[in-house]
């Protein structure tokens, strides 16, 4: 009754508009009113506290400032640049390049929002010269930006391996091969798009001269994901470490290497960056609270009870996890939707033998879909604003992209080797 | 919406005092994170008293940039449904209504962080010995400032026909 009556408020409250922290907390206080559960709100509220004081959660500010750095200047366009000459050659070569670029600056940004609009300011007017589609220019950028949070260093999977007490290093290992079958899909639609509509039938011509000067231009950049996965897979630095060398790093780069960043623009960035970190933090101290009430009121156990009658082993449970968070995702953003399922998936995902590797890879999957699917979907707006096709009219011709997805989706979740292949290679 | 641009003097001096204390702590954060792991790294060692001190700037930077976030119209939120479901009329009064519940909620943050507070300050941090009350005060003083914000973005809603915009970030970037 209790578990009914906390979906409801949560869910009311969040469709009526209350902004995400404000409507958790409300969640998690009103059932100690309503069914009189007699816990004082002091011990409530400490959790709010508690839940932002953890140490190693340093690293989702400092690893927001090393994105936002990398993410601004000139750095997305040498990697378009780089990813021209690599794709440009093949059919639909053009949207190769929207993809290719996308996944190689989620490896640097970690950030699905700074990826679309880092490639899609430049790209969507690009493929719509060249005969695209522009809502399906839009949706593309909408789509191949999600990778940012597959491919490491992704903040979503960050948090995911903090609330659940699960490895950083494997959940970054797990979402290299997810990212790159996703990207793969992707440029497969492309290339179907390009050959089928004969708007980019491909046949352009680059010199290896051309792509060896556009990856020199690129490899600093390309040097930041290597400096933190290594960094942390030989267990040289931890994750907060890795997330501040990454920030001095970025700064080396882009001040002294680059030179399109000014150190008087330091202040700014910084100011930007960790009001993003404490909205996202202040979300995490109000999961504290709730989960501290579900806990209490041994929830997570009521959960495991139903989805172990409902589910017949863990291949429906893996499926229930999959229509669970596209469904939230459809409204919820990435970071709200896995510090809310998570405390209840994990637990039952034990109880089936599924890995919590596996399981935070196929939730930030999911909530990667999210992203960029309507009402709500971050990369989707973003798309919107700088094609200036509405949100509708992108997501109807994102038909084949969404297909793509699921797909990708399906590996993921079903193939194990997928996601832990990399993690079975180097644990 | 950015509020800031039509903030009165005070506010808009409180909103600058905010952000100048958040690249501060931001600056602070990112050195001493990076200087502890090469100490570690090359020196052999580390600085004990630099985990309280992050942990410290931690809590007070989050806190306080939630006040940010409040004066920027920064935190995450989805109107989209009721942008479909309701009347402008009707998004108004629910508007003015989630405003009111907010502060409510935040009024009792304050007053039961403050007692928090006020209970935890004679016990002392391990290594450098700080009142544990001053890491706690962060929720009350942040919840503090986030409801003066508040306050006159509710006023300000309340003499101008706006409605929120939804607010979405992908935990790396807002998307305003």
């Amino acid at each position: 009754m209790i578990l009914l009556f906390v979906v409801a408020v949560f869910l009311t409250t969040v469709f009526l508009g209350i902004p995400l922290v404000w409507a958790i907390l409300l969640t998690a206080v009103l059932p100690i009113f309503v069914f009189d559960l007699g816990y004082p709100l002091q011990a409530l509220f400490l959790n709010f506290i508690g839940g932002v004081e953890p140490n190693h959660f340093l690293a989702i500010p400092l690893f927001i400032v090393a994105g936002e750095m990398m993410s601004r200047g000139g750095v997305g366009l040498r990697i378009i640049g780089f990813a021209k000459a690599a794709f440009g050659f093949m059919a639909g070569g053009l949207g190769m390049v929207v993809v290719g670029a996308s996944m190689i600056f989620g490896g640097i940004s970690g950030s699905a929002i700074a990826d679309s609009a880092a490639i899609g300011s430049v790209m969507i007017k690009n493929m719509s010269r060249e005969g695209y589609n522009t809502a399906f220019a839009a949706g593309l950028v909408a789509a191949a930006g999600t990778i940012g949070i597959i491919i490491p260093p992704s903040i979503p999977m960050l948090i995911y391996g903090f609330v659940g007490n699960v490895s950083v290093a494997d959940l970054f290992l797990g979402g290299m091969i997810p990212g790159i079958v996703f990207g793969a899909l992707f440029m497969a639609v492309c290339y179907y798009v390009g050959k089928s509509t004969n708007c980019d039938p491909g046949g352009r011509t680059t010199t290896l001269k051309e792509l060896t000067s556009s990856f020199i231009g690129t490899a600093p950049a390309l040097f930041m994901p290597i400096l933190i996965l290594g960094g942390i897979f030989t267990g040289w630095v931890t994750p907060t470490e890795a997330a501040a060398l990454a920030v001095i790093y970025g700064l080396f780069v882009t001040t002294v290497v680059y030179r399109d960043f000014k150190l008087k623009d330091l202040p700014r960035l910084l100011i930007d960056s960790f009001v993003t970190s404490a909205v996202v933090m202040v979300v995490i101290g109000a999961t504290t609270v709730l989960g501290w009430l579900i806990t209490l009121e041994q929830m997570p156990q009521i959960l495991v009870g139903f989805v172990q009658d409902f589910s017949t082993g863990p291949w429906m449970f893996l499926l229930l996890v999959n229509v669970v968070l596209l469904v939230l995702g459809l409204v919820l953003d990435p970071v709200p939707a896995i510090l809310l399922t998570a405390p209840l998936f994990l637990p039952t995902a034990q109880a089936f033998g599924v890995d919590p590797v596996h399981l935070g890879v196929i939730m930030t999957c999911n909530v990667a879909v999210g992203l960029f699917t309507p009402p709500v979907g971050a990369t989707l707006y973003v798309a919107s604003r700088i094609s200036g096709v509405g949100v509708l009219s992108i997501a109807r011709n994102m038909a084949p992209l969404y297909i793509a997805a699921i797909a990708a989706l399906l590996a993921v979740t079903y193939i194990p080797a997928v996601s832990m292949g990399m993690v079975h290679l180097f644990r | 919406m950015d509020y800031r641009d039509h903030y009165p003097a005070v506010l808009r001096w409180l909103s600058h005092l905010v952000d100048f204390c958040l690249a501060l702590g931001g600056l602070a954060i990112v050195t001493l994170v990076f200087c502890n792991a090469s100490l570690r790294g090359f020196a052999g060692f580390d600085l004990a008293w630099s985990l309280e001190v992050t942990s410290f700037l931690l809590l007070w930077s989050t806190f306080i940039g939630c006040a940010a976030a409040v004066a920027r119209g920064a935190h995450m939120r989805v109107t989209e449904i009721v942008e479909r479901v309701f009347p402008l009329i009707g998004q108004r009064i629910l508007s003015i209504a989630i405003d009111v519940i907010i502060a409510v909620l935040l009024i009792s943050l304050i007053y039961t962080g403050y007692n928090i507070s006020a209970h935890t300050w004679a016990q002392k941090t391990t290594v450098l010995y700080w009142p544990v009350g001053l890491l706690y005060a962060s929720m009350p003083v942040g919840m503090a400032i986030t409801l003066v914000f508040h306050l006159y973005n509710m006023v300000f809603d309340l003499r101008n026909p706006v409605v929120p915009h939804a607010t979405h970030s992908d935990g790396g970037e807002a998307l305003l």
